[in-house]
């Protein structure tokens, strides 16, 4: 028997406005994750994958239909309980690293912990930079890092909370090929060991099979 | 610890981590509030240091505790006894006459001093000589100290004769300070002081003559000046004496103090409005930069009050900083003027660090910063983190003010906090208040145009082709350079040109029109038996006296007006532009025929050989400003008695012109036969000015002669000092804007980098887009400036013609090369910009810019 859901979509709908009228990214779509499951989401550029977990994860508003996160409707949320919902519960993991550039990787890892008022920020952020490998980087600001080394502290940030779900777009598509495997190795291993959902947006085919579960978009829709 | 200090500690651990990096990006925001602070403080702490230098100084300036002043005539025994009764009392006199040896007589103020000067302060002398040694007889001549510019203006020395009025006098020294010589003003001619005695002997004093006389009192200190002074106004009800104390002793100087800080202070807000774009500029840039910080830190489940605070706090810092060199450089000006021009400034100083000035100037710096960063704050704080990664802030027109309305409020308090505290801080309340709402008119006006500008842009992008399509294309598009160039270049180039404006136009009146228009000299004292002669001399030295356009002569009276149909005159309820012709003695004279410059404005003339009860015309501002109307009597003091007279007309006059400009005339008959003193002015050419001088010195040694082109060229003079400081005051804002301007064309070196570069690849040459870029800014930059010179014109043609009375007649020619130039340098800007941007390789550029 499956576990509860983490992560409900039903009937979600997003419409951008853009200058030549109302653009449609996505059209009616359902989908759950439940806790511990694994979720990869691939298709073509432009088909909605990063839109998809963006209101998944209450980043961006739906137009239409209802999200539901951590036991909790979103879709009418404001900007305050969503950015609540998600302290310490959520974890992100993005193709561009985002990490913070004026803070060093501790700084960055312990960033999550800290807007949880945890005084053990910077303490628990350490350990989990040693754990990928990072000991020695600790200091080092983002411009100092490689972009293998900035993802590596973006997967310790994203997990640095013990989060229920984590949410990871392109995690390896700007790494070449040995990063981008390590990368991988962290995230699943991680996620396994901690439990945690992850919903994966990725273009690699063989990153997609190491998820429990793959779904495919084109044109804002779930195939 | 409760979660909102706890979410405060968190905000400013992440805003320190922020700074580490330094303020890059943050120079302009830095130097737009630091400058503005600066002309702020400095403001306030000017006023305050020569408040203080007056206040400290008040008795030195008058010279005792007390002072009582009458016009053309001693206090009796009477009143001297019951003046003498309130302390020790030294007595001075003061009048003009000529002096020098014959080729180069001048006119002089003189000052005769008593045995007890100065009851306060010291008088110095060259070597440390006595004045009182220096001021004795020597061979039966009496001795005079002057300054050394004096003596080399007549190429004298100590110990040389020379002639004072009628008679000889002695060099007895070189006068390096007079204690109260601030508290005197400014007049016409070299100072020469004499001893009592001495002017009795040369008889300049004597009846007819005008000369004014002060006893200075020093009062036992457990004494209060202020209810000596009501007392003595009491007993000395219609004597005529002008009563002054200690407090009031440089009304003059205090008033000069008023409006320079005034002005200074303007000049600081309309710098931090103008910096204010700046500051908007710099805060939407940085929140820009930070977007992608943003939407992680809301990811990673900061709400948006810990957003707002870690950036806000950021801001704060550095609107601190910014407003606290402002507030130091601030403390510091005083120190420079006085160090740089002490010596210059006809001002006592007293020279501290005054924290309510400095204070007052850094919470405006800060208000101001608020004010302008807020709106960017509560943008970056309000969009939700998809958006943020998506691209730009975003900008939702009037439906984003529900969802920004904490900053919003919180902007519209921090405006009102600032404007409160620019006006409680002000010495001129009603002037800031307007200046402000003007700054605030003509800012919003400059945004208008640059909207506009966009508009007319697109249209004409649709109407033309190639090159010049694309550059109306940019100028009407999001990016225009027309967005920030008008706005930041406008205020301070409508300073600048109503400065010049004003300059330009009060230049051409003394220097082109009064010339032509005005006497060539003006001779006064004349005694009431010389004045046939005088006719007759002239006449001699090809005068014709009898044509009213090139000679006038006519009694002089000093008198004051103090009732109106019996009723003495309320000063508080004449308009203050008027009050001078109540508050003064002032000059009147006598006339039969109508004179030729008077436009009569109510009432009639009276009959050319009128000889009946007494009747006087009158200015009429000052009539309409007293309520005084036609059929009136009017009390006037004047020859030592009380005169009613009733207002038969009243008249313009013109003041520059050549006629009997007195604001009171009196018909014949009634003042006659006390044989006042006459005055005379003549036109003549220049080059027969010398000789008629040296012949009515010769002849009638106690007239005195004004050359009026001399005072006009002296006048001419101190005003383009004047302007050119004021233009240096007023420059601050323009460099303000500058500095807008550089940020904003930093910005878009960053911004168009792509954009450039893609235009290459489209085959636009360098030099092309160099000289599209060039041309954009500098079409923005003359826009604002036309504008800006229409508005500089607007505020320039009430200041000229209503406030000057002075001809409309601006320098055009110049106003139109202050346009071009400042078109000129923002395209200069624009060309830089795009040079700056075009150093990236194309292929990077494209890459970096995403386009």
């Amino acid at each position: 028997m499956l576990s509860s859901p983490v992560m409900t979509l039903n009937g979600v709908c997003l419409t951008l406005s853009a200058l030549t009228g109302p653009v449609s990214i996505l059209k009616d779509i359902n989908l759950n994750v439940h806790e511990g499951e694994s979720l990869a989401i691939t298709g073509p550029s432009g088909s909605g994958k990063t839109s998809l977990i963006s209101v998944a994860a209450g980043l961006e508003r739906v137009s239409s239909g209802t999200v539901n996160l951590l036991g909790q409707d979103i879709s009418t949320m404001n900007e305050d309980a969503l950015a609540r919902l998600r302290r310490g519960r959520v974890g992100f993991v993005f193709q561009s690293f985002h990490l913070l550039p004026n803070m060093t990787a501790q700084e960055n890892v312990a960033a999550p912990l800290e807007i949880m008022h945890n005084r053990e920020a910077l303490g628990l952020a350490s350990e989990a930079l040693s754990q990928m490998g990072l000991g020695d980087r600790l200091s080092h600001y983002p411009a100092q890092l490689s972009g293998g080394e900035r993802q590596r502290v973006a997967v310790a940030r994203a997990m640095a909370t013990n989060p229920k779900i984590v949410f990871a777009d392109e995690p390896t598509g700007n790494l070449d090929s040995k990063a981008g495997a390590m990368v991988a190795d962290l995230i699943f291993e991680t996620c396994a060991a901690q439990g945690a959902a992850l919903v994966l947006v990725t273009h690699d085919a063989a990153l997609a099979k190491r998820a429990s579960r793959t779904i495919i978009m084109q044109d804002g829709r779930i195939l | 610890m409760s979660a909102s200090c706890a979410d405060f500690l968190l905000a400013v651990r992440f805003a320190r981590r922020e700074l580490r990096h330094g303020v890059r990006g943050f120079v302009i925001f830095l130097l737009c509030l630091t400058l503005g602070v600066a002309a702020i403080a400095a403001a306030g702490s000017l006023g305050e240091t020569f408040r203080r230098g007056i206040a400290q100084q008040s008795r030195v300036l008058l010279g005792g505790d007390l002072a009582f002043t009458l016009n053309q005539r001693r206090a009796t025994d009477e009143e001297l006894k019951w003046i003498s009764e309130q302390g020790a009392v030294s007595m001075v006199t003061g009048l003009r006459t000529m002096a020098g040896p014959l080729d180069t007589r001048a006119l002089v103020q003189v000052r005769a001093l008593d045995g007890r000067y100065p009851l306060v302060g010291e008088l110095v002398l060259q070597g440390d000589k006595d004045v009182h040694a220096a001021l004795a007889f020597k061979n039966g001549l009496p001795g005079i100290v002057m300054t050394k510019d004096g003596l080399a203006d007549f190429s004298l020395s100590v110990g040389d004769t020379l002639k004072l009025g009628a008679g000889q006098v002695v060099v007895g020294g070189v006068l390096i300070s007079e204690p109260d010589r601030l508290g005197l003003g400014g007049g016409l001619g070299q100072r020469v002081l004499i001893s009592q005695k001495g002017l009795q002997t040369l008889g300049l004093a004597g009846p007819g003559a005008l000369y004014r006389v002060t006893y200075r009192v020093v009062i036992p200190e457990e004494m209060d000046p202020e209810a000596l002074v009501k007392t003595a106004k009491e007993h000395f009800k219609d004597a005529g004496f002008t009563i002054t104390d200690r407090e009031n002793a440089a009304n003059g100087l205090t008033g000069l103090i008023g409006f320079l800080e005034t002005f200074l202070a303007v000049v600081g807000l309309a710098a931090l409005v103008a910096g204010g774009l700046g500051v908007a500029q710099a805060v939407s840039a940085f929140l820009d930069q930070r977007r992608p910080a943003i939407a992680t830190m809301k990811a990673l489940g900061a709400d948006q009050n810990l957003i707002r605070m870690t950036f806000g706090l950021q801001i704060l810092i550095l609107a601190f900083v910014g407003s606290f060199i402002g507030m130091v450089l601030g403390a510091l000006a005083p120190f420079a003027v006085m160090g740089f021009a002490g010596d210059r400034l006809p001002l006592p100083a007293v020279l501290a660090v005054y924290p309510a000035p400095l204070l007052s100037a850094l919470f405006e710096g800060l208000l101001a910063a608020a004010f302008f960063a807020l709106p960017a704050l509560g943008r970056a704080r309000s969009t939700p983190p998809a958006a943020l990664y998506r691209g730009a802030i975003e900008r939702r027109g009037l439906g984003s003010l529900k969802a920004l309305w904490p900053e919003i409020l919180a902007a519209v308090f921090c405006a009102l906090g600032f404007a409160a505290l620019a006006i409680i801080s002000s010495p001129a309340k009603m002037v800031t208040v307007l200046l402000l709402l003007g700054a605030v008119l003509a800012f919003l006006l400059f945004i208008g145009l640059s909207r506009v500008m966009m508009a007319l842009s697109r249209l004409a992008a649709r109407r033309s082709h190639g090159m010049t399509r694309m550059v109306f294309a940019s100028l009407g598009g999001p990016g225009s350079a027309a967005l920030t160039a008008g706005p930041a270049l406008g205020l301070g180039f409508a300073l600048l040109a109503l400065v010049m404006l004003v300059q330009s136009n009060l230049v051409h009146q003394i220097s082109t029109i009064a010339p032509k228009s005005s006497p060539s000299l003006v001779l006064t004292q004349i005694q009431a038996d010389d004045a046939h002669g005088l006719d007759a001399l002239l006449q001699g030295k090809g005068i014709d006296i009898e044509d009213r356009e090139q000679y006038l002569r006519g009694a002089f009276l000093s008198g004051r007006i103090h009732s109106l149909n019996g009723a003495r005159i309320d000063r508080e309820a004449v308009k203050p532009g008027e009050r001078w012709a109540i508050d003064n003695e002032i000059g009147m004279s006598i006339l039969g025929p109508e004179p030729n410059n008077a436009q009569l404005v109510e009432g009639s003339w009276w009959p050319k050989d009128y000889n009946g009860p007494a009747l006087i015309s009158l200015e009429d501002d000052v009539a309409k400003g007293a309520g005084i109307t036609i059929g009136d009597t009017l009390t006037i003091r004047v020859l030592g008695r009380d005169v009613k007279a009733k207002l038969a007309n009243t008249r313009t006059i013109d003041w520059g012109g050549f006629g009997a400009n007195f604001a009171v005339l009196f018909a014949p008959g009634t003042l006659e036969a006390a044989k006042p003193s006459h005055i005379a002015i003549l036109r003549t050419n220049k080059a027969d000015e010398a000789e008629i001088i040296r012949t009515i010195s010769a002849a009638y040694p106690t007239i005195s002669i004004l050359r009026v082109r001399e005072a006009l060229e002296a006048v001419a003079t101190l005003f383009a000092d004047i302007s050119l400081a004021i233009s240096a005051i007023a420059g601050i804002v323009a460099l303000s804007g500058a500095l807008v301007l550089l940020g904003a064309l930093a910005a878009a070196a960053q911004r168009r980098q792509g954009e450039l570069a893609l235009l290459k690849t489209l085959g636009v040459t360098r030099l092309g887009a160099l000289v599209m870029m060039a041309t954009e800014y500098a079409l923005a930059a003359f826009g604002a400036a036309l504008l800006a010179l229409g508005l500089a014109a607007l505020a320039a043609w009430p200041i000229v013609v209503k406030s000057f009375e002075a001809i409309w007649a601006p320098n055009w020619g110049a106003a139109l090369m202050m346009v071009g130039f400042a078109a000129l340098m923002a395209g200069f800007g624009g060309w830089l910009a795009a040079r700056s941007a075009l150093k990236a390789p194309p292929a990077r550029a494209l890459r970096e810019s995403q386009l």
